[in-house]
């Protein structure tokens, strides 16, 4: 017979358990020890800092989960700031077209990943690493020589105002994690790539359409990618050929902590954007402190190598009471 | 495995394009294949070329190493420092232990920890980059007044260094027991395993050697410049990878070549300086690298069917 679970058990089961942990001591910690770290104006600033990391947290949640993995997250957010920038100081074009067209561009980027993904059956790590170096590329080209940054004319005031003075990134970004939560929870889209991470070829057979799913995940990030550029262009009020540097590397790390699998079939949008929260937190605090960026980075590692190993902790300790349930 | 002489070479497109191109180069600007230019070239490649032997073995283990290019900053810092001061001899050992504890550090967490090697380096990539930026006191150059390394920055030596670093490479995976042992593990881990080889210990190896390559490469480096500063190198990683994939190496692993890499970094190398000779702004070099990792993989999937 079945042995009912305690509370404990059912707590150690919860994915995002870990993450919100960290989350909360982290706070806790830097609410008593960091100077002004309990400022609401500085929060939100900060929170606002972090859209754009979340946002791009929510796609690779999808992707990751899928068993994919995505590194041009980071360049495709760049070239569709740039192409903002571009469009904006050097064409007549009002501001909701260029930023369709920034959205556009990242789309497409993510498409074509996608495309060359799932139908090409190209590896994900190769041929996001091709597109990373493109679409930086197609960023400096577009751009123009020797030119790094370029501020955005007035017509894109209203995004500058929008993106620096309210809270209009942060509420964006918890709408698109809310959706993604939904995806992943209630849709068959986000049963169908947890399916395709967990077993490919089971899902094929029974009937899904991997292939269409796949594009559909990469279009998506692509499409956030692009979002989180126009809002990067906005807090920047210029655009800038560095934008999203690295930024890959941190949204990564943040869905991995948050403790969707690096190997696919689960996945949890909440655990991300707890762990984008975790990071931004870190930054906060580590800055009010004084102490220097590099220990966050070097913080955020050792989370990141711990988180993994404790994940595995995890599956055999679950893997061990399995085989007991079974009686064995 | 019928006739295996009769098969056209793996590399053969990647080596016909790399043939190509520098041939239009030189025949379109005269200072292309001049010494100077080649010796510019040599410099320039020769650290990514160093790093991307370590990398191509580690990719045919089916595994990646995203940390290479912070354990070539922090080991070229912690032996830079010593070798500022004086004791060259010591400087450069250290470099190489510090390179080759890093590589341990990879491979335990990989084989003892059973962690995917992308998100172990890249964990180590974090730690490691700020570690070396902490090191310098927030990223501080370290300057060799008299530059000690000379010997190995001047001339040709970081292309001669590279190159026999290469020739290594392609002898010990041809014809050295452990290097066949590393297509064995990329090929099938269970089957070797099952034939009696140890993947733990030859991944655990494989790490090392790259960690130790990258201090080399640092090395190297901090002779070439005669300073460092801890993100000299940031994106190396990246570099050394798409060497390896242009050169045909699968990122799955068990198949791929050294020679191919440095086809890989030949052709990285011809189009940055080609771009350069012909006035073309740099930056787009960037995207032909990118289409031509994407070509690389596409020639190949196509080559298999």
């Amino acid at each position: 017979m079945k042995r009912r679970r305690s509370l404990i058990e059912k707590l150690v089961g919860v994915r995002e358990l870990p993450v919100i942990v960290l989350f909360a001591g982290l706070f806790i910690y830097f609410a008593l020890k960091a100077p002004n770290f309990m400022e609401l104006q500085g929060l939100l600033d900060d929170a606002r800092q972090y859209a754009p990391y979340a946002i791009l947290a929510v796609g690779l949640t999808l992707i990751i989960g899928s068993g994919g993995i995505d590194i041009s997250v980071g360049s495709v957010l760049g070239f569709s700031t740039v192409l903002l920038g571009v469009i904006l100081s050097r064409t007549g074009s009002g501001l909701a077209l260029a930023a369709l067209l920034a959205i556009g561009a990242g789309t497409a980027f993510g498409a074509f990943n996608g495309y060359a993904v799932a139908y090409l059956k190209l590896q994900p790590v190769v041929v996001t690493l091709s597109t990373m170096a493109a679409a930086r590329g197609l960023a400096y080209v577009i751009a123009g020589t020797g030119i790094s940054s370029i501020a955005l004319p007035d017509k894109a005031g209203w995004l500058q105002e929008a993106t620096n003075s309210t809270s209009a990134p942060v509420l964006l970004a918890i709408a698109i994690a809310v959706a993604g939560a939904l995806v992943m929870s209630q849709s068959a889209l986000g049963r169908k790539i947890l399916a395709i991470g967990g077993n490919e070829a089971a899902t094929r057979f029974s009937g899904v359409d991997v292939q269409r799913v796949k594009l559909a995940v990469y279009a998506i990030t692509g499409a956030l990618s692009g979002i989180a550029g126009v809002i990067t262009a906005g807090m920047f009020n210029s655009a800038t050929t560095d934008a999203g540097l690295g930024y890959e590397f941190e949204a990564i790390t943040a869905v991995l902590i948050g403790g969707t699998s690096i190997t696919g079939g689960e996945a949890t949008v909440v655990g991300s954007v707890f762990g984008v929260m975790a990071a931004a937190v870190l930054s906060r605090g580590f800055g009010l402190m004084g102490i220097s960026e590099h220990w966050r980075m070097m913080f955020l590692g050792l989370i990141l190598i711990t988180s993994v190993l404790l994940d595995r902790v995890r599956k055999y300790a679950a893997r061990r009471s399995a085989v007991g349930g079974a009686g064995l | 495995m019928t006739k295996p002489h009769k098969r056209i070479p793996k590399e053969l497109p990647t080596f016909l394009f790399l043939v190509a191109l520098c041939t239009a180069l030189a025949l379109t600007k005269h200072s292309f294949a001049s010494a100077s230019n080649l010796r510019t070239m040599g410099t320039d490649a020769a650290a990514i070329g160093i790093i991307s032997v370590g990398m191509t073995a580690v990719i045919i283990t089916s595994g990646i190493d995203l940390s290479v290019a912070a354990v070539l900053a922090l080991s070229a810092l912690v032996g830079g420092e010593m070798i500022a001061n004086g004791h060259v001899a010591l400087g450069c050992i250290a470099a190489l232990a510090t390179g080759a504890a890093c590589g341990l550090l990879n491979g335990t967490l990989i084989t003892i920890g059973r962690m995917p090697p992308i998100i172990a380096t890249l964990g180590m990539l974090y730690v490691l980059q700020a570690g070396a930026t902490l090191y310098s006191n927030g990223g501080q150059c370290v300057i060799l007044q008299h530059n000690e390394l000379a010997f190995l920055g001047r001339g040709f030596t970081p292309l001669g260094i590279a190159l026999m670093v290469f020739a290594a490479g392609m002898f010990a995976m041809k014809y050295v027991r452990a290097g066949r042992y590393v297509y064995a593990i990329g090929g099938n881990e269970e089957a070797a395993r099952l034939a009696g080889i140890k993947p733990g210990a030859v991944k655990m190896g494989i790490y090392v050697l790259s960690g130790l390559l990258a201090a080399l490469a640092g090395l190297v480096t901090m002779g070439i410049n005669s300073t460092f500063q801890a993100n000299d190198v940031v994106g190396y990683e990246l570099a050394a990878i798409a060497a390896v994939v242009i050169g045909g190496t699968s990122i799955m692993g068990g198949e791929g070549t050294v020679f191919g890499t440095l086809i890989g970094v030949g052709i990285s190398t011809v189009l940055r300086n080609g771009a350069i000779l012909i006035g073309l702004d740099p930056k787009w070099t960037q995207a032909v690298i990118g289409a031509a990792i994407l070509l690389a993989v596409l020639v190949d999937r196509l080559r298999r069917k």
